[in-house]
């Protein structure tokens, strides 16, 4: 057993070392994620507040008439409570370029939105799975370090010996490599749920890319006839190419309502629209239910007769609910702010976990005290993805209100922005002493984001005080969650300083007598 | 405001099953506990769980309930380790020894 537990020791070390930056990365964006819908809301401050927008869904139409009436596809997510604008999407065969289009729509007057162009929170939560990497490189990249995180969370249990007996156990201020264990420890097992669920649904989420060789063998390789089988996508069928009206929306959205007692309508999918052979396709409201898209009707898009009224199988539902529980669209704020939180605590576990396989291998002074060159790139790298990351998405919300809004290709701006201070960060990592890095790196985070509040209120964003007393809780909760991470980086950076005025303190095991260093190894071995 | 009340059991059981180990008794007491007192607590606290479960799912359902609970469970969690770790009030002497 002794040998099994070292073997897997080993894993966990260097599974959890060679994807931990990019799943720190993977989490902290996906964490973000949460609030995507509310980020992006914060970043486009010119809309207005929500109104009625009853009609929305009509609008969307009359608008997708005006501008694409010879699309294959139409695509309309509707506004909800969240997400004040109508989106819509086009998907065009040939012919008249771009094939594809995006547009997003004030709800209520169901005219192009005027807010300024940006990615908003849809930037963080693609880059949360694609790494804005161009095809699907990076789909298979956070992939890979998905499955390499289950090998590190199982065989991170194999080795904690004392999982119960150290379930509430914290010691800061014993020895640095203690602390972090401990840390580390307790971020791992009181979220356990959440990580092992977190991770196997993300992997479930994009199954059919990683594994499609069973559906490749049972479909003679037509994925799309598995999808539509699945009612996981409808492909558009063959125009007719006899032309034919659509059939009025208002009715269509009433009897879908009646048949899901109220829930509401999410998105509306038109294929061919204007041919005979046109289809609607209405599907429930994300936040409806833990399952994903659970339920769809489908009308004929001139006559407007019911086709399916789909009810999903186990299996379809199963994915159904994997792929909900991961998304957490159903959540309700409070269970969002916990799904945030356990996102944190996974986020700060593998920052910990890298963090910890640098102080337990911190060079000896007998040793010369000199770092090698691996420990030395790890530090760098720790510092760039556990400081630099927070402070280029710091970066991404100062862009969005700072670069010109007449710019173009401003969204990309933003993104650039990004990318670029996080180049920077990691530069910087190299370059200064680790130590110095890592307090500058938190001190320029800290002031990045308690700052963000007041530039939103100095360029055109509702003032945190307006909003507060206008309770949009929304705009409020942003600037305040700022505050919050601004003051956490603060703690940090406080810490950081005080540990470099006594510096004998952090190089434990380096700068102590021999006499201290046995006593901390005794406790060691009472605490066993 | 249910969500408080299954917050507030989960914590209170945590609280309990902490407080029922050796090593945390000597951090919240004065004095050692007898057997049947860590018994009891140990009992109160998957009672508190328990009733948080179905405070929770009380409030969302059997789907969405569970996946309540277990977020709260980890805020609840850590919010002991950290009255654990940083007690609320006096005693530093105490806090230091542990240090």
């Amino acid at each position: 057993m002794g040998s099994f537990r070292q073997s897997m020791a080993w894993l966990h070390t260097w599974s959890g070392l060679v994807v931990g930056w990019l799943l720190f990365a993977i989490f902290l964006t996906g964490t973000a994620s949460f609030f995507r819908q509310e980020i992006s809301l914060w970043m486009r401050p010119e809309l207005p507040a929500p109104g009625n927008a009853s009609d929305a869904a009509a609008l969307a139409l009359d608008r997708l008439q005006l501008i694409a009436p010879d699309a294959r596809r139409w695509l309309v997510d509707l506004p909800d409570e969240r997400d004040p604008l109508t989106h819509l999407y086009v998907w065009r065969d040939g012919g008249r370029l771009p094939a594809f289009e995006r547009e997003a729509l004030d709800a209520a007057t169901g005219q192009p939105s005027t807010a300024r162009a940006t990615y908003g929170g849809d930037f963080l939560y693609y880059f949360h799975f694609d790494l804005h990497m161009p095809s699907i490189w990076g789909r298979l990249i956070v992939g890979a370090a998905a499955v390499t995180m289950l090998v590190a969370l199982v065989s991170g249990v194999i080795i904690h010996r004392r999982i119960f007996r150290d379930f509430f156990t914290f010691r800061p201020g014993s020895a640095a490599r203690r602390a972090w264990l401990d840390g580390h420890n307790l971020l791992a097992v009181l979220a356990l749920p959440f990580h092992f669920v977190i991770t196997y649904t993300g992997l479930v989420t994009l199954m059919f890319l990683y594994m499609p060789w069973g559906i490749d063998a049972a479909y003679m390789g037509d994925r799309q006839a598995f999808l539509t089988e699945a009612s996981l996508a409808t492909s558009s069928p063959p125009a007719a190419g006899v032309p034919a009206p659509l059939a009025p929306i208002g009715p269509l959205l009433e009897r879908a309502s009646r048949r899901w007692d109220g829930d509401a309508l999410g998105r509306i999918d038109v294929h061919r629209p204007g041919d005979a052979n046109a289809l609607i396709e209405l599907t429930v409201s994300g936040s409806a239910g833990l399952a994903h898209r659970h339920r769809q009707i489908t009308f004929d898009g001139v006559t407007g007769a019911l086709l399916i009224d789909s009810d999903p199988g186990g299996a379809r539902e199963v994915y159904a609910v994997l792929y909900g529980l991961h998304l957490g669209r159903f959540a309700d704020p409070p269970l969002r702010w916990l799904y945030f939180v356990s996102g944190l605590a996974g986020t700060a576990m593998i920052g910990s976990g890298l963090v910890l396989w640098v102080a337990k291998r911190r060079p000896k002074p007998v040793e010369g005290g000199r770092a090698s060159f691996g420990h030395r790139l790890v530090e760098a790298l720790n510092i760039a993805a556990i400081a630099g990351l927070p402070i280029a998405v710091a970066s991404f919300f100062w862009a969005n209100r700072l670069v010109p809004v007449g710019l173009s290709e401003r969204a990309d701006w933003e993104v650039g922005c990004f990318f670029a201070a996080w180049a920077v960060t990691a530069g910087h990592a190299a370059l200064r002493p680790p130590a110095r890095a890592w307090l500058e790196q938190f001190t320029i985070a800290t002031l990045m984001f308690a700052l963000l509040p007041l530039l939103n209120g100095l360029t055109g964003g509702t003032h945190l005080v307006d909003s507060l007393s206008q309770g949009r809780w929304v705009l409020a909760g942003f600037d305040l969650a700022m505050l919050a991470t601004g003051f956490g980086f603060a703690g940090v950076a406080s810490v950081l300083a005080r540990r470099a005025r006594a510096p004998s303190k952090i190089r434990e095991g380096a700068g102590r007598s021999g006499r201290e260093r046995m006593g901390a190894e005794a406790i060691e071995r009472r605490s066993r | 405001m249910i969500e408080l009340g299954a917050f507030l059991t989960a914590f209170a059981g945590f609280l309990s099953l902490a407080l029922a180990m050796r090593r945390h008794e000597q951090q919240l007491c004065h004095h050692t506990l007898s057997d049947l007192t860590r018994q009891l607590l140990r009992l109160a606290g998957f009672v508190g769980l328990t009733a948080s479960l179905a405070l929770c799912v009380a409030r969302s359902g059997w789907a969405v309930g569970p996946v309540l609970w277990l977020g709260l469970l980890t805020l609840a969690a850590l919010s002991v380790v950290a009255l654990l770790t940083w007690p609320l009030q006096g005693d530093r002497s105490q806090r230091d020894r542990r240090g």
